[in-house]
């Protein structure tokens, strides 16, 4: 039987925006674990998405590698980039010049940015030619991509949440978010926190790039696209709340993604703009972030 | 001839911006990144006003009201929030103004942006805009000179130096922060309204984050409070990219090679203002 259409439609944009929550999840995820242990807003994240992208579209379309040394070389770069975003910005967060390194990874995006064209030129690269393999599920469809970023991003909540709550990494990793002065005096490395953190960050922001390479096209400023989003939900969550973080990716996503689809006359382009001012509205309510309580020190 | 009197004219548009920038990165602390939303609000709004016919004393008056009014956005937001959170809150503001711009075709013109702006009556060749930028630019530093040098000038100062001890004195932080915002954004509005008349067109690529790189370079590099050092620090910022004109490169990458060079000397100058910061910080 089928469903009333209006449903249907409500159903299929529910779908889509929750794989680009899920997408934005995934950034912010990566940005909330690099200000945990730094206070830093790495802005960088966008330009190594797009950088780890063109990576792996380097040795996967164009040198044609197997698969597994696809993605082992891209997780050098990754890797390899994330050590960078962290050599730059360290001597600037152990000074506590929080604002300097977030300016410091900003021109580092850019500069990644301004290379990428260079290297591969600016038109619109793909990683994939011919139709995406879509899931159906009763009469709505995901693209397999978006099918492995909300399972990926389901999975990556759910570890985060348990490792940030219930481990001893976790416990450190919130002692040297509230009072990086005491946690190094009970013996906590920071540094090598920090550089773990950057490294995994920039793993999951080259992942993020990659997989929208396969659902859409790579462009060299697709990046700041990417993180613009993340930083918007970092804000309105609350740099310091996780929860709030999670919360706010799906929020900045959906409430968007559903004027856009279901609205008519809106083009996809205001997505941007509309989370602006969900965050505009959302700050100058709760300053301090969806679910914290105490105001924001930071 | 033709190629010193455009980069005069950029020059002095140039330090309009930058006096505005200076006042609130380098001599207040306060990151206030949004220059480059209000220096584009100026522009296509008095791009748009001519457009629609509004005679041209109107369109500045309308250009510098819409960028004053950005200003009073920001500075509400700067109220509202956390340093750090504003900063970032400014950034987000620069993505989201230039979503605006390339979806709002039927104002904006969208990515093809608007052609064929008419330059006033009163400069209507590139020589004769680039003497009135130069005496707005006169004048403006003459202003920046004399606030530097007032208790409003002394009070920014102190806000960077320590906003704990400003309100300690009796002066509200906040408060200096905000009129310093509004100042910039109206400096930058009437930047953003000579480069709009020098170019005759616009589109979502003048300005943004480019831009955005630009004037933080400049700030940054006019560390102190003194006026010379911001007319150095502009000039230098111009012209260094001008290097590339004399490279064997092929066009289709200035572009980026000028992206690069910005992004690398911001790198660089940042380094070198936290090892200043560091040798002499204050232990209050």
């Amino acid at each position: 039987m089928r469903l009333w259409y209006p449903i249907f439609m409500f159903g299929q944009v529910l779908i889509y925006a929750l794989v680009a929550g899920t997408q934005v999840l995934f950034l912010a995820l990566a940005l909330y674990l690099v200000y945990l242990v730094s206070k830093v807003v790495n802005l960088a994240l966008g330009g190594i998405a797009t950088a780890v992208a063109y990576g792996f579209y380097f040795s996967f379309v164009v040198m044609s590698w197997p698969v597994v040394v696809c993605v082992l070389f891209t997780l050098i770069v990754a890797a390899v980039l994330g050590f960078v975003n962290y050599a730059l910005n360290e001597r600037l967060t152990a000074r506590d010049q929080h604002l300097f390194a977030m300016i410091t990874s900003f021109a580092f995006a850019l500069s990644l940015e301004a290379v990428i064209p260079m290297l591969f030129g600016s038109d619109a690269k793909s990683l994939f030619t011919g139709i995406t393999q879509s899931i159906i599920l009763g009469e709505y469809q995901i693209p397999v991509p978006g099918l492995i970023i909300l399972i990926g991003g389901v999975i990556i909540a759910l570890v985060a949440s348990f490792l940030y709550f219930y481990t001893p990494i976790g416990r450190k990793l919130r002692a040297i978010s509230e009072h990086h002065a005491v946690a190094m005096s009970l013996g906590i490395d920071q540094s090598r926190f920090r550089l773990v953190m950057y490294i995994f960050a920039a793993i999951i922001a080259g992942a993020i790039g990659i997989l929208f390479g396969f659902n859409s096209a790579l462009t060299p400023t697709m990046g700041f696209n990417l993180v613009a989003m993340a930083f918007m939900a970092l804000l309105v969550g609350g740099a310091s709340d996780l929860r709030g973080v999670i919360v706010a990716s799906f929020l900045v996503s959906v409430i968007p993604e559903l004027i856009v689809g279901l609205a008519g006359g809106v083009s996809a382009s205001w997505r941007l703009p509309i989370v602006f001012l969900i965050a505009v509205i959302s700050l100058l309510i709760r300053p301090e972030g969806l679910f914290s309580k105490r105001k924001r020190l930071s | 001839m033709g190629y010193i009197i455009l980069q005069l004219a950029r020059f002095f548009e140039t330090l309009i911006l930058a006096v505005g920038t200076h006042l609130a990165i380098s001599v207040g602390g306060i990151f206030f990144f949004g220059f480059s939303v209000t220096y584009l609000i100026g522009s296509y709004a008095v791009a748009i006003a001519a457009e629609a016919g509004i005679g041209i004393s109107s369109s500045i008056l309308i250009a510098i009201g819409f960028s004053l009014l950005g200003g009073l956005l920001c500075a509400l937001m700067y109220r509202r929030l956390s340093n750090d959170g504003f900063a970032v809150f400014m950034v987000a503001s620069v993505f989201a103004f230039d979503a605006v711009l390339k979806s709002w075709d039927s104002v904006t013109g969208g990515t093809l942006g608007i052609a064929g702006i008419v330059r006033p009556s009163f400069a209507p060749t590139l020589t004769s805009l680039m003497i009135l930028e130069g005496v707005l630019a006169a004048v403006i530093l003459l202003v920046e000179f004399v606030i530097l040098k007032s208790p409003f000038g002394r009070a920014l100062i102190a806000h960077k130096e320590s906003p704990r001890l400003l309100n300690a004195t009796g002066i509200s932080a906040k408060k200096v922060g905000m009129i310093v915002i509004i100042f910039a954004s109206v400096l930058s509005g009437i930047s953003g309204i000579v480069g709009a008349w020098r170019i005759q067109f616009l589109d979502p690529t003048f300005g943004g984050v480019m831009y955005l790189v630009f004037g933080l370079t400049v700030a940054i590099l006019a560390i102190k409070p003194k006026i010379q050092w911001i007319i150095g620090s502009s000039a230098f910022c111009l012209l260094l990219p001008e290097i590339i004109r004399f490279l064997p490169l092929p066009s289709s990458i200035f572009a980026n090679v000028r992206s690069l060079i910005y992004a690398v000397l911001l790198i660089v100058l940042i380094r070198w203002l936290s090892d200043k910061h560091t040798d002499h910080k204050r232990l209050v």
